[in-house]
């Protein structure tokens, strides 16, 4: 990284004063920005517990420190600076936003077109997706309102719900939402997927979203099971066993669209011959297995343990992430289908556009921070007229 | 008599006065005691609400299979609640009321007491509500103040599909759903068991139960912080502190395993024959001891419950492995021990496998599972297992032989109280050990503790 240039990006371009506001909830500084754990990661070092009187204090620390990264933490029942001054127990976690993180690296078995680190517009809908489902979720069964999403620098999204219910939750209750929204377990060996049915409202839901995406994001551009041994991927997934053996006779060695097989099944599944009154019971088993493999490829996957501790810290919006130089942007959701990862602004190309037209309104950043500031601005609580005749 | 007392428990929970009856059998216990009551009472009481608690404390660690039937016989016993008419029920209601606050009172000092009384007294809540009777049930719930909105039937209705997915049914939709905040379910949330909307959670009658217990739970866990913060201002009350102290100690007692809370005397492999000859095992114990000296045979089960005991009573792995070899030769040559039983007992120690550190077998443990189906099998407690005949004859032989001692023995092994039957007998074998315990035997090694202690203090002769 250059420091020279990020220096100018903290300085000019990072929107101190709307992260202030995001933070503190309110316009008139208070304990959720004043008591708040912010800590920098300065080349090799971790510096927590730091927090600030006011955007300004933050600015200038930022600039001294020039971190590679930062992240929030929880707000504290008292200034976490001074909490090696106060007696054990009077310093300790007691709001924090509730977060969410997807990292499309956890959807390694499911993408075929990228590996580890690496993301293109193809895999990112997954994690479109994955905003969908969530964000419906969170909205209609949680009844929270203040949700920013934010892409992660490389390869992932965070979500943060900052409604007053949501920032006083327990560990007990966070987990308890993680559970509800995480579907897939997390076995290597076990079977991935395991819902009751019918399906609980969410997970019908869910289905329905993932439904209407299946063909083209996974059947179509992962095409996951175009040769012989991918197949079998998809076989393993299958039962009962003369139908498997029916497919695998059908396919042999040919490579073959998954589009193709998919349909395959419902045929074969069709010519399975008849043992008197079993045709529902294997239609609904195979139904039952397709719907399975819907949810393993592409249901959200989560990183729970991000969501469930009220002292997990994560990486602040409008961060540069320090491997890809590209900027955390707020996600407009209502733009979310424009969103082109190859696009997001780099810290280094817009200061760039910023000595070109020495302009700030016009570089390529300025719709995310717009947005942002949007954002901010529609959650905080309206002003009052009794407020201004308090005094 | 008992005036301070009764201010104490009041100043305790800051509630100020008002008579109080039992209208239901079930309590949520939200008004603290009033009336007088004794000093012996307050210990009685105490101690018998504390063996409910252990006993329901046993039955979960051992995961018995059906927890009401395992506990039935101690609650009966100690702390009944009967049924219906509330007349004949005022003592037993007042008696559970009262022996509750007592125990709050012993339990609220540290965050693991805390939370260990709130985990039994939950327990102990759902037994009871489970075996109440409908009518009573009903109107004891409907006597809570719970503010628990009920879905108007018209929302049902509308949301009829839903909740229907969200039971994990088809049919037969429950008519009452409770409307409550997420917040207050999370394990119902978790697992996807109510249907959620806008942050409020749908919770069907039928899972009325987990709601309440829920809030029965929050509710305890609350009130006995404020006890805490109360409970300098019970430092007046000289007397009820050592009562209280006792009481949270047999709470910590089973919680302890024997080698942190037993003697520092290191017991040698050449010691335990002598040892049992000298009447300082308990006849569980006993039993196996001889059976391994025998006939070289101990069993599974008795490898766990002897191995453990003789660790708990203070000896060393090292030790262990001596004593063992020896008494299973010449059954078991050295290299077959070596193969099958070292890591066995090893693992005893902690020392293999998964490493846990194991706890000695209380009684309640060992009366409770299983017991020998043939005469190889040595393990169990032989107050339940044998015969009243073979028991006598054994009793005789230990020179236990008078006719009222036998048959006191013989009623306690008919209620299933076998630990009164084995306390009993350490006093006939331990004539000179005044001693005043306050409980009964409830672990072998407490058996042997005494009979160890006693041994040290008197000159041998
Ligand atoms: S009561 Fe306990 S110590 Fe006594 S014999 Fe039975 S199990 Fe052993
Ligand atoms: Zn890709």
């Amino acid at each position: 990284m250059d420091f020279d240039t990020l220096r100018v990006y903290y300085q000019r371009f990072f929107p101190y004063q709307d992260v202030f506001l995001w933070l503190n909830h309110d316009r008139t500084p208070q304990a959720d920005f004043l008591d708040r754990e912010i800590a920098f990661t300065i080349e090799n070092a971790y510096v927590r517990y730091q927090s600030y009187m006011n955007a300004d204090a933050f600015k200038a620390d930022v600039l001294r420190l020039m971190p590679t990264r930062f992240e929030y933490g929880p707000v504290y029942s008292a200034n976490p600076r001074q909490r090696k001054m106060l007696p054990k127990g009077a310093c300790v976690p007691v709001k924090k936003e509730f977060c969410l993180d997807i990292d499309l690296s956890d959807y390694n078995s499911v993408r075929t077109c990228c590996t580890d680190t690496a993301v293109c517009n193809k895999c990112w809908k997954f994690a479109t997706i994955a905003i969908e489902i969530l964000n419906v979720a969170l909205r209609e069964d949680f009844g929270f309102q203040n949700l920013l999403w934010v892409f992660s620098g490389r390869r992932g999204v965070h979500c943060w719900v900052s409604d007053a219910a949501a920032l006083t939750l327990d560990e007990a209750q966070r987990s308890s939402i993680a559970a509800y929204l995480q579907v897939l377990g997390t076995s290597t060996q076990g079977k991935l997927v395991n819902l009751p049915r019918p399906f609980h409202p969410h997970i019908a839901r869910s289905f329905g979203i993932l439904k209407s995406h299946f063909k083209q994001v996974v059947l179509e551009e992962q095409d996951p099971w175009r040769s012989a041994d991918q197949a079998e991927e998809l076989l393993k997934r299958l039962q009962p066993a003369d139908l498997v053996a029916r497919l695998r006779s059908k396919w042999g060695s040919k490579e073959i669209p998954s589009s193709q097989r998919w349909a395959d099944i419902d045929t074969e599944t069709r010519q399975l011959p008849v043992s008197s009154g079993s045709r529902n019971s294997v239609g609904d088993a195979v139904l039952a297995a397709k719907q399975d493999i819907i949810f393993e490829y592409l249901y959200p996957r989560l990183d729970a343990a991000v969501s469930r501790g009220l002292n997990h810290l994560l990486k602040s919006p409008f961060v540069v992430h320090p491997s890809t130089g590209k900027i955390c942007v707020a996600l407009d959701l209502k733009k979310l289908d424009e969103f082109d990862i190859d696009a997001v602004p780099r810290y280094d190309a817009i200061v760039k556009e910023l000595d070109a037209t020495n302009d700030i309104t016009k570089t390529s950043l300025r719709d995310y921070t717009e947005y942002f500031r949007h954002h901010v601005q529609e959650t905080l609580p309206k002003k009052r007229a009794a407020d201004t005749l308090d005094f | 008599m008992f005036r301070q007392k009764k201010r104490a428990i009041e100043a305790v929970d800051g509630e100020v006065g008002r008579h109080i009856d039992y209208p239901y059998r079930m309590n949520l216990y939200t008004a603290p005691p009033l009336d007088e009551i004794t000093q012996d009472e307050f210990e009685q009481w105490g101690l018998d609400r504390l063996r409910v608690l252990q006993e329901i404390d046993n039955a979960l660690t051992t995961k018995v299979g059906d927890l009401e039937k395992t506990v039935r016989p101690t609650i009966q016993k100690f702390l009944p609640l009967s049924l219906g008419s509330k007349r004949n029920s005022d003592k037993e209601r007042k008696k559970d009321h009262y022996s509750h606050f007592i125990l709050r009172l012993a339990f609220c000092r540290s965050e693991e007491l805390r939370k260990k009384f709130v985990r039994l007294e939950t327990e102990l809540f759902k037994l009871r509500f489970a075996t109440d009777d409908f009518k009573d049930r009903n109107e004891f719930l409907e006597s809570l103040e719970f503010n628990w909105e009920i879905a108007s039937p018209d929302e049902v209705d509308r949301l009829r599909s839903q909740l229907l997915a969200a039971s994990g049914r088809n049919t037969d939709v429950a008519d009452t759903y409770y409307k409550v905040d997420f917040t207050q379910v999370p394990y119902l949330v978790e697992s996807r068991r109510v249907f959620l909307k806008g942050g409020k959670a749908y919770v069907p009658e039928t899972l009325q139960l987990t709601l309440l217990t829920t809030e029965y739970s929050k509710l305890l866990d609350e009130s006995l912080i404020k006890t805490a913060r109360a409970i300098p201002r019970l430092d007046e009350e000289q007397r009820l502190i050592p009562i209280l102290e006792n009481l949270a100690e047999k709470m910590i007692w089973q919680e302890t395993s024997a080698e942190e809370i037993g003697h520092t005397d290191t017991i040698r492999a050449n010691m335990i024959d002598g040892l049992a000859a000298q009447k300082h095992f308990p006849l569980c114990m006993l039993t196996m001891q001889r059976k391994l000296k025998t006939d070289h045979v101990a069993k599974y089960t008795a490898r766990r419950q002897y191995g453990l005991f003789l660790k708990g009573i203070g000896m060393g792995v090292e030790d262990a492995l001596v004593y063992w070899r020896s008494n299973f030769a010449p059954r078991i040559a050295d290299d077959k021990f070596d193969k099958e039983y070292r890591y066995n007992i090893r693992y005893l120690y902690g020392l293999e496998g998964s490493r846990r550190n194991q706890r000695p077998f209380n009684c309640i443990q060992i009366i409770n599972g299983d017991q020998p189906r043939d005469r190889e099998e040595s393990h169990g407690c032989p107050y339940k297992y044998l015969a009243p005949q073979a028991l006598e004859e054994k009793l005789q032989s230990m020179g236990i032989t008078d006719k009222q001692s036998l048959s006191e023995i013989r009623s306690y092994n008919e209620s299933s109280l076998y630990h009164l039957s084995c306390t009993k007998v350490y006093e006939l074998t331990h004539p000179n050990d005044k001693t005043v315990y306050s409980e009964r035997i409830m672990t072998p090694q407490a058996y042997f503790q005494r009979s160890w202690n006693h041994a040290k203090e008197t000159p041998s002769k």
